[in-house]
């Protein structure tokens, strides 16, 4: 059953368009990757199932729900989680409190002014904590974290807020070959209770997680598959994989 | 902020607190002087404005030229309150009215014969004003600057339709009410240790609330917004619920301030809608530290007692040197003096004892 489904999302910036009718299912417990070139409209899509941007036309049911149009806490409410594409952890607050802070169980702000500690949290934060590599780091100003670390808080955060649907923006960019490794590792043990669309770079990063890919190009879909299948589509070399002919590339 | 610095241990934070509080209350019991007393209490009223400013510039993020609203508003309602309490029903109407040619008293003062009805009007109609003001600017996601140049403006137009309405409220002359409050029955005297104690009371409970609203996950939250607003919508949080709240928190204690001011002064005038006056709200947290409630309080209370120290000699020179004092502190102490002790404790206090880390972390927001 798809858990997201996506259908003729389209957006258009003056005459300039990001997304072309779109459309994308994505089915729960799998990871599906989406890549493309720049400017090919994985970040807008992204954008717009988390209510950052607003569609021009079509659809976007969650869990069977159209949430086009939602607030974007709202949306997040439903079960969405989103690491960004440059990550977003409050630099000024230790680990610990990144993650209390995600722990958002409770939105409500007056019944938030009578809370005091960590409390409950304790344990989801122990876990989150463990399965990102954090736990030694839970006092650290996230300020001070590497850059592998910090992208790690972000999952960590995405994952506090234990959401049906973790969209996840280059996870692993900047990571070193060791870092890469072990998001692989989360990202597979993730994938076993939640649902994951991840845009990503890194080939050996998406062979190593994809249960599906999405292709993207001019902001339509131009390919779908598994990795292996969208390797051998001589269209999608042509417009992103560029492994033929470097002129061609260029 | 992870640090060993003992300036962000949240229980030494409250034990500071605790001494503050202590001295706050203790003063009559040193001073005996009325006119001493009066102007101390004054003072309390203006550290409870730089709190208010504290909350929603150094916790929200949001620089307010306005606070005057509120207080000012209140500062009205509560003067209207105690003139009322001087008219008869010989004489329902203030004097000034007469001579502004009302034959009768006006619509919006009637609810002020009441002194309860009035003390609630005075209260909670500027913090609702406000709160809804607040409210449509977040909704709207206005934020930084372009809420500091909207509180301003309404600041301007209520300054101005207080002037403008002479006959309800006597124009630039403004209200002086002939007798100190009565409360059941009882005057309270604005020079007595009474007024003193009023006051001190409302502004060691108001901060200690102010401080605790902080230290809790409302508080996370909030510097979460202040650092990222984006961020926390992602994560569920309903970003303009928490802001307005902050804002309306912030405008009911300058409504407080404003009741107190009048029940110290028995006047109130458009001058406490002027924009001088707020920006000045603004100048004594910036130079205290707008992200410490304790330092924003000092700030007003260090500003004022220069002010009354040496204003009366340099006059409007005073505002010379201070307008030098604060872009001073803006360029060289963007922390204000709260970050002069942020770093005194730490050089003094950390060769204490091995560099250990603390294993709870430390709060997360300033003394």
């Amino acid at each position: 059953m798809g858990l997201l489904k996506i259908t003729g999302l389209s957006k258009k910036y003056g005459a300039v368009t990001v997304l072309d009718g779109f459309n994308l299912d994505v089915t729960e417990c799998t990871l599906r990757c989406l890549l493309g070139p720049n400017g090919a409209g994985k970040t807008t899509a992204m954008d717009m199932i988390t209510g950052r941007q607003r569609a021009d036309t079509g659809s976007i049911l969650f869990d069977g729900h159209e949430i086009r149009g939602l607030r974007e806490d709202k949306i997040a409410r439903r079960g969405i989680g989103r690491k960004f594409q440059i990550p977003s952890v409050i630099r000024d607050l230790t680990v610990q409190e990144n993650l209390f802070l995600a722990a958002a169980d409770e939105v409500n702000p007056l019944r938030n002014m009578f809370r005091f500690g960590i409390g409950r949290a304790r344990g989801r934060i122990d876990y989150v904590a463990e399965l990102v590599g954090l736990k030694t780091r839970l006092a650290a100003a996230a300020g001070f974290l590497s850059h592998g670390e910090t992208q790690w808080l972000e999952i960590g955060i995405v994952l506090m807020q234990d959401p049906k649907l973790l969209l996840m923006d280059e996870p692993a960019a900047g990571m070193t070959e060791h870092e890469a490794e072990k998001t692989v590792e989360i990202f597979n043990m993730l994938k076993k209770t939640h649902t994951l669309l991840v845009v990503e770079h890194d080939m050996a990063f998406v062979r190593g997680v994809a249960d599906a890919v999405t292709v993207m190009h001019l902001g339509s879909v131009l390919a779908e598959g598994t990795m292996a299948e969208i390797e051998k589509n001589d269209e999608v070399r042509h417009v992103y994989l560029g492994t033929g002919d470097v002129a061609d590339a260029a | 902020m992870t640090s060993s610095n003992l300036y962000h241990n949240s229980k030494a934070q409250w034990a500071v607190y605790a001494v503050f509080f202590i001295i706050v209350l203790a003063v009559p019991a040193v001073i005996d002087d009325s006119y001493t007393l009066n102007l101390l209490a004054t003072f309390g009223v203006f550290a409870m404005l730089a709190l208010s400013v504290s909350l929603v510039w150094g916790a929200g993020g949001v620089l307010t030229l306005g606070q005057g609203v509120p207080f000012g508003l209140a500062a009205y309602c509560m003067a209207m309150t105690m003139q009322m309490q001087a008219q008869t029903p010989d004489s329902p109407m203030p004097p000034f009215m007469a001579n502004n040619s009302l034959t009768q008293l006006p619509l919006m003062w009637e609810p002020f014969k009441s002194t309860t009805t009035g003390l609630l009007i005075a209260l909670f109609f500027p913090t609702v004003l406000w709160t809804l003001f607040g409210g449509l600017m977040f909704a709207a996601r206005v934020h930084g600057g372009f809420v500091a140049v909207m509180t301003l403006a309404m600041l301007s137009a209520i300054g101005l339709l207080v002037l403008d309405i002479q006959p309800y409220t006597d124009g630039a002359n403004g209200i002086t009410p002939p007798n100190a409050l009565l409360i059941a029955g009882h005057s309270i005297d604005p020079y007595s240790p009474t007024a003193y104690i009023i006051v001190a009371v409302a502004l060691v409970v108001l901060a200690a609330l102010s401080k605790a609203l902080l230290a809790g996950k409302f508080g996370l939250v909030t510097h979460a917004i202040r650092t990222d607003s984006e961020r926390t919508r992602f994560l569920g949080y309903n970003v303009f619920l928490y802001q307005t709240l902050l804002f309306g928190i912030a405008g009911f204690i300058a409504s407080i301030a404003g009741c107190l001011f009048v029940m110290l002064e028995q006047y109130v005038s458009p001058a406490q809608l002027d924009v001088s006056f707020s920006v000045g709200m603004v100048i004594w947290t910036g130079v205290g530290g707008r992200a410490s409630l304790l330092w924003a309080m000092l700030g007003a209370l260090l500003i004022n007692a220069g002010q009354t120290v040496v204003g009366d000699t340099l006059l409007n020179t005073w505002l010379l040197f201070l307008g030098i004092f604060f872009i001073l502190v803006v360029r060289f102490l963007p922390k204000g003096l709260a970050g002069v002790a942020e770093w005194l404790v730490g050089f003094f206090l950390r060769r204490r004892g091995p560099a250990q880390h603390q294993a709870v972390a430390p709060a997360h927001e300033g003394g």
